[in-house]
């Protein structure tokens, strides 16, 4: 497995590098600098500390290897994501570059302090787990791990032991697990029942919502924080919905987008902490954010953009 | 509990895996081209040298034409394997690190067939299938990254990136196999991997969605049928034999 250690990028550099300095040119037209709204916050049951209802993900979107201008166009969404009150960044060793380009990212915009640093472990052999863990780490350029989830409960039992002592050594905050896809969701219950894990994370979105038979009220009992991943279902949903009007009600509830409405939805379980989605774009992040804030969709609403999003999926 | 269920692994899809988005993968191949070049003009050279040596072995017949042609080929799929999956694939996929001992093992593979190359003079609808592969891939595969909008700077080069590599070596490999009596064991291995890489490049653009998914595909149903064609030296086709050849596969001399 390639341990991705990239020379790091220093603020100058990433403002200096002619995508850095041309997205920053843009930004302003982009209008997400306006927003000021800061995002609602949500309790991690287990430790009482709140963070922000919408987090970053990282699968795929910064991925982007050693192209400098690409890692400076990474930091660019970070940024914007910091600035509108965002926390929580989410990874895993089975994102090719995207640790290194969050590190870099990170140490470039002085956010190694504001950054809710959620990882993940990824090795089949236990054994390994704690060197993975602790290049990951490297990467991240974080004294710590605020949240280290078993990446898709890959040796879960032997990861959860090395997870549960550090924890109890001090060297990281909240221990988790996660499946996606729907996958694997009767083990998933089985663990969450029995042990003492922080966070799950898992996929719910107005189209995969499987979780909520049984796994968001579980969670809900055993005071799991829950993170919700795929909410966008990797584009598959904001594509489509794309250039369609909107909902007549949907600014009743502040959502100026379908990608917003899709938050509000994930977001009106009671049993969500926090929705992850994945972008490239500073704007997005940005927008993401906001869809937190203002009223959360009742059930009669949901249904309907149940039913909505079904006829134009 | 198990970790491993094959239930749960009947629900991946060719997209649960591919781990980057197009527009970064070809920007990883501009990069790829910027830490090589001027490399490339050398494996063009090469390729070019390879392309001519199978046109007329015994032109060469004083210079073993067999390791002229399978030299060039074998550093090209090291470098191939050593530096662009080693040293730029691998930054935005780790499992390209994994397939690094295959290119390096079909490089050992074409040195150790060597004298499998260059045997007689090519002939037959495999030989002409083979010519058509190579110069593609020297020529025509250079060609579809301005043909699709990307940089000259992003062209995919013989010998430097795997693609038009693998390519004209299913090309090389029908044309040896055109003057050959039999298939060696050495060249149809080759072939097999070759064959692999296709099927691995075909998937992960098709994936992305990338038009230029068609031409892996199609070199390598090409190659697959020009392989299985009745061979033109036991079927009458009179090449000329060389001094390379060993005895057991070498045509009858005239
Ligand atoms: N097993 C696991 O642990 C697991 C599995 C899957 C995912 N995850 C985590 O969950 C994260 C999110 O899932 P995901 O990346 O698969 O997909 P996702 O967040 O559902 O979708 C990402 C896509 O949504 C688009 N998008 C984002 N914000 C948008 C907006 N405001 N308007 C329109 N389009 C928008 C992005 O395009 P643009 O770039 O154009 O904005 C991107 O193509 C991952 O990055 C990863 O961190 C974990």
């Amino acid at each position: 497995m390639t341990k991705h250690r990239s020379k790091p990028v220093s603020r100058r550099t990433l403002l200096a590098g002619s995508a850095g300095a041309a997205l920053t040119a843009l930004l302003p037209k982009a209008g997400w600098t306006d927003q000021t709204t800061t995002p609602s916050l949500r309790t991690i049951p287990s430790s009482g500390a709140r963070i922000p209802a919408v987090g970053l993900g990282s699968w795929i979107t910064f991925n982007v290897g050693d192209s400098p201008v690409l890692r400076a166009q990474c930091a660019e969404v970070m940024d914007a994501f910091f600035k509108a009150g965002g926390k929580m960044i989410d990874s895993s060793p089975m994102y090719g570059s995207a640790q290194s380009v969050i590190g870099d990212g990170l140490r470039a915009l002085g956010r190694t302090d504001t950054v809710f640093s959620a990882d993940k472990v990824w090795i089949s052999d236990t054994d390994d787990g704690p060197d993975q863990i602790a290049d990951s780490r490297a990467l991240w350029q974080v004294p710590k791990f605020d949240l280290l989830q078993v990446h898709n409960l890959v040796g879960w039992e032997g990861h959860l032991r090395t997870l549960f002592e550090m924890k109890q050594s001090g060297h990281l905050s909240c221990v988790g697990l996660t499946t996606s896809h729907g996958r694997r969701h009767q083990d998933l219950a089985e663990i969450m029942a029995r042990e003492p894990i922080d966070f799950v994370q898992l996929t719910y979105n107005v189209r995969d919502r499987a979780a909520a038979d049984r796994l968001l009220p579980l969670a809900q009992d055993r005071g799991i924080a829950v993170i919700v991943n795929r909410p966008f279902r990797r584009g598959g949903l904001t594509q489509p919905l794309e250039g369609q009007p909107l909902p007549d009600w949907a600014g009743e509830v502040g959502a100026d987008t379908w990608a917003q409405l899709l938050l509000k939805f994930i977001l009106a379980h009671p049993a969500v902490t926090t929705a992850i989605p994945a972008t490239t774009k500073p704007h997005h992040a940005v927008e993401n954010l906001a869809a937190s804030t203002g009223p959360v969709l009742d059930a009669d609403l949901s249904r309907r953009l149940i039913s909505q999003v079904e006829s134009l999926t | 509990m198990n970790t491993w269920r094959l239930d749960t692994w009947l629900t991946y899809r060719p997209e649960d895996f591919l781990m980057f988005s197009e527009p970064v993968y070809w920007q990883m191949i501009q990069t790829h081209n910027a830490l090589f070049w001027p490399a490339h003009i050398l494996t063009m050279l090469a390729g070019l040298g390879v392309l001519v040596v199978l046109g007329n072995p015994a032109g060469f017949a004083r210079f073993r034409p067999g390791l002229l042609i399978a030299g060039p080929l074998a550093a090209s799929w090291m470098l191939a394997g050593f530096g662009f999956l080693g040293l730029s694939y691998a930054s935005i996929n780790w499992a390209a690190e994994w397939l690094i001992p295959l290119f390096v093992f079909q490089g050992v593979l074409i040195l150790l067939g060597r004298t499998d190359f260059g045997v007689g003079v090519p002939s037959g609808i495999a030989a002409v299938l083979g010519f058509g592969l190579l110069a593609y891939a020297l020529a025509g595969y250079p060609l579809l990254a301005p043909l699709a909008g990307r940089p000259v700077a992003a062209a995919e080069v013989f010998g430097v990136a795997p693609d038009p590599t693998v390519i004209g070596t299913l090309g090389v490999l029908l044309i040896a196999r055109s003057s050959l009596k039999r298939r060696t064991a050495p060249l149809s291995l080759a072939l097999a991997i070759s064959i692999v890489w296709c099927g691995v490049s075909w998937i992960t653009l098709d994936t992305m969605n990338t038009w230029e998914s068609w031409s892996p595909a199609v070199a390598a149903l090409v190659a697959l049928i020009g392989w299985s064609l009745p061979n033109a030296v036991s079927t009458g086709g009179t090449p000329k034999a060389s001094r390379s050849g060993r005895a057991a596969d070498r045509p009858a001399a005239r």
